[in-house]
């Protein structure tokens, strides 16, 4: 578990910094549906994302409910709840 | 972080115009035992909640209740936006319709704007447990009470889904406060406050 700590702060870290790059771009989007750059990264980063949930070693289980990692069981509640810090 | 789907949780598709009935259906809206309340209830219930099995159970009933808001306001939405203004002065409307014109506003029945004083977060896993349980009882008796009031079938179907909704979240609550309440130090048989034992 510890030996891969490193790469797993850096996979959320991209996690969430690609994730945001969709949630902002989303907004973009929504008042500029046919800007064709906005639309390449959008698809750019979905796809991106993809390949980081797929790959995800991280220990605090699953994302998102609806495509969860079922190869260790129900991991949806494990490891620390987001709202926790670094407690 | 919260991520919408375009959908609804169960279908409304209503045919028939009726402002008696999102008069009284939209207290599930905003009223005292509505659906904002319920979700506000449980996602703010989870920050102190120290199971993170009971934590992760408060997260998805606090998401799948705004599921329910967004049902509720589908079925005033559909029940309202074509009537027409003979229609809702006939139909006891006119008062909602002043203020809200056929907008979805948070209010109780009675025309109470919404009031987070109807929902609890105690910081006692055991409290906020049973409140819950309570609270979905409560909602559940105000579908029961919609459905005494509605004929609509189109109306009555996703009511009674979202009836049915209670009972399964009373069911699980009910079942958390069990895993809660077996963890509990065997001196703490009076089940005193597990969460802040300063």
């Amino acid at each position: 578990m510890n030996a891969g700590m490193g790469n797993e702060s850096r996979e959320n870290d991209r996690m969430r910094a690609v994730s945001f790059a969709l949630d902002d771009l989303r907004l973009y989007l929504d008042t500029h549906p046919c800007d064709e750059e906005a639309l390449r990264l959008y698809g750019d980063y979905t796809e991106e994302r993809r390949k980081l949930l797929a790959s995800r070693t991280d220990f605090s289980g699953s994302v998102n409910a609806y495509e969860p990692n079922l190869a260790n069981g129900w991991d949806w509640n494990d490891g620390p709840m987001p709202w926790k810090g670094d407690k | 972080m919260w991520e919408y789907e375009k959908r609804l949780q169960f279908p409304v598709r209503i045919k028939h115009p009726d402002a008696r009935a999102a008069k009284v259906i939209i207290t599930q809206y905003g009223g005292p035992d509505g659906e904002l309340g319920a979700s506000l209830r449980y996602l703010s219930q989870r920050f102190s909640m120290p199971d993170p099995r009971v934590a992760g159970l408060l997260t998805d009933i606090g998401t799948e209740e705004l599921a329910h808001l967004e049902m509720i306001g589908a079925i005033v939405h559909q029940l309202t936006a074509d009537l027409t203004v003979e229609e809702i002065k006939a139909q006891g409307f006119a008062d909602y319709f002043v203020d809200h014109t056929v907008g979805v506003y948070p209010q109780a029945a009675g025309g109470f704007p919404f009031t987070a004083a109807a929902l609890a977060s105690k910081g006692d896993p055991i409290t906020d447990l049973s409140e819950d349980m309570g609270a979905e009882q409560k909602a559940r008796t105000t579908y029961d009470n919609i459905l005494r009031l509605v004929d609509d079938p189109d109306v009555i179907a996703p009511i009674r889904f979202l009836r049915e909704r209670e009972i399964v979240h009373y069911q699980r609550f009910g079942e958390a406060l069990g895993m809660v309440t077996d963890k509990l130090d065997r001196k703490n048989v009076y089940a005193f406050n597990p969460a802040f034992r300063r």
